[in-house]
């Protein structure tokens, strides 16, 4: 891991978002994901913040898709994930799990 | 979108611009829709370039190195480092390329300075045009009167300007009788700055009334650099009194900084009006600016208009002579001459002088480009033998998986910093050697060099030399170097058996035996033709002998009375102890002026005998030490007596042998035809001297007394003593002091000196092909011994393993100093043949001594054996000294 950067946990949900739509995600998808399975409401900012910084980092590849069938119509950037998008999910997702081994998240009965 | 939008849309950085506008629009609600979108693209547009902002500035610097050209910096930092670590190899390099670079920096410096840089201070020089004058036939070039100049200026529309100076050394002192100090003065027409466009940093430019003669105080402009030498840059300058000449002017204006005149190697010190003419210059009579009289411009400076080209003012200035009633005639209703004006672009050097400059410029960069040449090729050797001494780092590097083009681009960058250090150093070496050109002439009738100085142009050559360089040397060896062969370099890095590419390296070591074989036959050449020049027989003796010239007629005596003056002047000089004798002449053999005169036979009036000429008095020939091989001298009545009916002549022998090629020539009558038709008698022949170009054989010269023609009001004065030469000088300026006061204090100058000034050329060739050649000895010798002693590194172990077997250790060392002497012979073979090749180039500059001189050749060829004997005697011993024991242990 060394001095790579920690993956944030909105990236994290924009790179699973991603991983779940497969070839074809772009910003307007990508947050109806995370709406609908996660309940998470990120602000449209976010959301392009949040790709303009992975692809930066080269988490994920963005290429151009066919223009859509309209007069003058542009083709639309679309976003996938690359190998070390998927290895920073991975490492970040396998520290959450050595860090809860061990601990239980349930309610032990405490006050409140 | 509303225009809003679309303005507010450049926020966003322009990759997302297309998304953002798209998504926006698939999701955009139909109420409300202006505000709703406005707020969103601003909110996305400036979250991005914040985000984008903070992530540059988090970003650890290493990220950064992804460019190519990040990572060729990269290289160049490592370049850097790896060769701190090895300081004696950098200094060796850069000290190498330093050499080269700063010595073709420092000659090109020097012909920037008098020949190539624009005349300093000039506004828009490229519209500035030169006049001179000249006829048809002849390539020489004519005075012009005042009212010539002012018909040109007054009619010339292609023009914005037309103004003209005469040159004039003045005296400045408040008493004309002190030692004073010279100054280069100019005599303008008033308009001279407002052509040039210059603007007084301080008062006032002149005023057109300064155009007529001026009676009473004159005004002047003095240069800036006068204005801090002498009036410590004073600003109550201004209508403080200068004496100049033991006149007095007043100081009206000062010159803006940095400009020196109209030329580029004399600097003016101060500039006087044209109506001064009637107060320094009497002798052209008061009416020189208003009516027909003598010529005062050798030159006019014109300004051209916008838009209008030099042959259309060419053309222009032409048909204004053309249709001149009088344009350069002695006066109205006298005939006109074939004088005219011919324009040229820019101001500066005469075409003569220019391109005998730049044939010397050429021929001296050729020259010092085989140092730059030789240079590279020292120290593209040394970066070789680095690289195969760097076998086994550049094998690790390449077996990890660095590519090839990687560590070509390695070795490239440390080549290109070499390169860059050493052309640094050499600009820093240049600016030192400049130094060394001061007080150098470059042609005999220029002004010594003085302020040489490294200019921005200098700078951009250095740059390119440097960067030609890297290309040269650095890319070779990486490209060589890199064709590894990886195993063994690994497996047996330390010993290296022979490294590969030892062509290249030998061809590198010949190629500077060849250039300094070539550098040195050049410097043998010019040095040899130096002293054939100087113990050449001028047809004189010169030691002790100087002389100084005087102008009576310029404090405004007569003619006659000048004449008398100066016989005066002689007088007492001879009568002055320790002068052993003294003699007039209208002009000297290395002084700059020249008459002629024409002769034909009476019963051959056909054949007519072009001469030089010049009046002397009684006792010139034993003066200056010319033999008088038959008849007479002159005789003290022939001095002086104006005889335009018939008169005496001598002749030298070359003219004698022309005119009377069966002998006979004394006492024998020649009609002279020009400049006077009269007849004369051969009174004698004396023998020939040499002039000004010593180099060139004797002209035939033809001598008459002085006065026999017309009153001599101007002349030398020559004097042979056994004094020493300040105190000559002092008993001139004494002398002239008592016969007239207002004398300005004459200029005594040895013969010794003049011939040292004429052989200006000479001098600089052998001097600079003097250090040429020491430069190319020393950079070869590095060369060879930096080869030889590689080789003889490189091979310790085949030393080690002959010894072993039972060679002796002489037999090692004469196995290095042959090879040695072998590659001498080969690199001297090559140098002879270029040297033979390219003698065209020099042999018009050669005196007594052939191109392919068999001395020079031989003396050049034994020192490059030398040369390799000595470079190689450390390598041959370090041979013998082997330890087979140890060689042999290595592996």
């Amino acid at each position: 891991m060394g001095d790579r950067q920690l993956l944030g946990e909105v990236e994290q949900l924009v790179l699973l978002a991603i991983l779940r739509i497969g070839d074809g995600a772009y910003a307007v998808p990508i947050r109806d994901q995370l709406l609908r399975h996660a309940g998470v409401t990120l602000s449209r900012g976010t959301i392009y913040v949040t790709l303009d910084r992975l692809e930066r980092k080269g988490y994920v590849k963005s290429w151009f898709d066919d223009p859509t069938p309209e007069p003058g119509g542009k083709a639309r950037r679309c976003f996938r994930l690359e190998r070390d998008g998927m290895m920073a999910l991975r490492a970040a997702q396998r520290m959450v799990d050595r860090l809860r081994a061990g601990t239980t998240l349930e309610d032990r009965g405490g006050k409140g | 979108m509303t225009r809003l939008d679309e303005l507010l849309l450049r926020l966003v950085p322009s990759a997302w611009r297309d998304d953002v506008r798209r998504d926006l629009a698939e999701q955009c609600p139909e109420r409300g829709a202006g505000l709703w979108m406005a707020i969103r693209v601003l909110e996305i547009g400036t979250r991005l370039r914040a985000a984008r902002l903070a992530d540059a500035l988090h970003t650890p610097p290493r990220r950064q190195w992804r460019s190519p050209m990040n990572s060729f910096a990269r290289d160049l930092a490592f370049a850097v480092r790896s060769l701190l670590r090895q300081p004696a190899f950098a200094v060796t390099v850069i000290a190498t390329l330093a050499i080269g670079i700063g010595a073709n920096s420092a000659i090109y410096s020097m012909f920037n300075w008098i020949l190539f840089r624009p005349i300093p201070g000039v506004q828009r020089p490229e519209q500035l045009v030169t006049i001179r004058f000249q006829t048809p036939k002849s390539s020489g070039r004519f005075f012009v009167q005042y009212l010539d100049y002012a018909e040109l200026r007054d009619r010339i529309t292609s023009l914005s300007g037309l103004a003209a100076s005469l040159p004039l050394t003045l005296y400045a002192a408040s008493d004309p009788r002190d030692d004073g100090r010279r100054l280069e003065g100019e005599l303008v027409t008033t308009n001279y700055f407002r052509v040039l466009g210059i603007s007084p940093a301080l008062g006032r430019e002149f005023a057109q009334a300064d155009e007529r003669p001026i009676d009473d105080v004159p005004p002047a402009i003095i240069s800036h650099a006068f204005w801090k030498r002498t009036f410590n840059a004073d600003p109550a300058v201004l209508g403080k009194s200068l004496s100049l000449d033991g006149h007095s002017f007043t100081v009206v204006g000062v010159a803006p900084q940095g400009f020196q005149g109209r030329s580029l190697v004399t600097a003016t010190d101060v500039w006087v009006p044209v109506g001064a003419q009637v107060i320094l210059m009497p002798h052209y009579g008061r009416t020189a600016l208003t009516a027909r009289g003598p010529s005062l411009f050798g030159d006019a400076i014109g300004r051209l208009n916008p838009g209008v080209d030099l042959a259309a003012a060419q053309a222009e200035a032409t048909s204004v002579a053309d249709a001149s009633t009088e344009f350069s005639s002695r006066g109205p209703g006298k005939p006109k001459s074939s004088i005219r004006p011919v324009l040229y672009a820019g101001l500066g050097h005469d075409t003569f002088a220019r391109d005998r400059m730049t044939t010397m410029f050429k021929l001296l960069m050729g020259a010092v480009g085989l140092v730059l040449l030789l240079a590279c090729a020292n120290a593209g050797n040394l970066l070789l033998a680095r690289t195969s001494s760097r076998r086994r780092e550049i094998a690790v590097r390449q077996a990890i998986g660095a590519s090839r083009f990687r560590v070509v681009r390695q070795q490239f960058a440390e080549g290109l910093v070499l390169a860059l250090a050493g052309g640094a150093a050499g600009l820093a070496l240049a600016q030192l050697l400049t130094t060394f050109f001061d007080g150098m002439r470059i042609l005999d009738y220029l002004p010594a060099v003085s302020g040489v100085t490294v200019d921005l142009r200098v700078a951009l050559f250095t740059l390119g030399a440097s960067l030609v360089t890297a290309v040269l040397f650095a890319t070779a060896p990486a490209i060589a170097g890199t064709r590894v062969d990886l195993l063994p370099a690994l497996k047996d890095g330390l010993t290296v058996t022979r490294v590969g590419r030892p062509v290249l390296r030998t061809g590198l070591v010949l190629l500077q035996i060849t250039l300094s074989l070539v550098l040195l036959v050049g410097a043998g050449l010019f040095i040899r033709t130096l002293h054939n020049l100087r113990t050449v027989d001028l047809g004189m003796r010169i030691d002790g002998l100087s002389s100084f010239q005087l102008d009576p007629s310029r404090l405004g005596h007569s003619p006659e009375r000048s004449q008398q003056i100066l016989r005066d002047v002689l007088d007492r000089m001879v009568a002055t102890p320790g002068i052993d004798s003294a003699a007039l002449a209208w002009s000297t053999p290395l002084g700059n002026m020249r008459a002629e005169m024409s002769f034909t036979r009476p019963e051959a009036p056909k054949t007519a005998f072009d001469a030089a000429a010049t009046g002397v008095s009684p006792g010139y020939f034993s003066t200056m030490g010319i033999p008088l091989v038959a008849g007479r001298d002159f005789t003290s009545t022939e001095f002086g007596r104006l005889n335009t009916a018939s008169g005496v002549i001598i002749l030298n022998q070359a003219l004698a042998r022309q005119i009377f090629p069966d002998g006979g020539a004394v006492g024998s009558r020649l009609k002279l035809d020009y400049p006077e038709k009269m007849e004369v008698e051969v009174v004698g022949v004396v023998g020939d001297v040499r002039g000004r170009r010593i180099a060139a054989d004797p002209e035939p010269f033809a001598y008459e007394p002085i006065g026999q023609r017309w009153p001599m009001s101007w002349g030398s004065v020559i004097v042979r003593s056994s004094l020493p030469a300040a105190d000559t000088a002092a008993s001139a300026r004494a002398i002239a002091r008592q016969v007239d006061p207002r004398f300005t204090p004459p200029l005594v100058e040895s013969f010794a000196l003049m011939l040292d000034r004429a052989l200006a050329e000479q001098r600089l060739f052998a001097r600079l092909s003097a250090a040429f050649g020491g430069i190319a000895l020393f950079l070869a010798g590095m060369g060879i011994y930096a080869m030889m002693a590689g080789s003889v590194a490189e091979r310790r172990r085949e030393f080690g393993i002959r010894l072993a077997l039972g060679a002796t250790a002489a037999s090692m060392q004469r196995q290095v100093l042959r090879r040695s002497i072998i590659l001498g012979v080969i690199g001297i073979t090559a140098g002879l043949i270029a040297s033979v090749a390219i003698r065209r180039f020099i042999e018009a500059r050669l005196f007594g001594v052939t191109a392919i001189d068999p001395v020079t050749l031989a003396s050049a060829s034994a020192v490059i054996v030398a040369l390799c004997m000595i470079a190689s005697v450390v390598p041959a011993l370090r041979a013998a000294r082997v330890d087979p024991v140890r060689s042999l242990r290595v592996d």
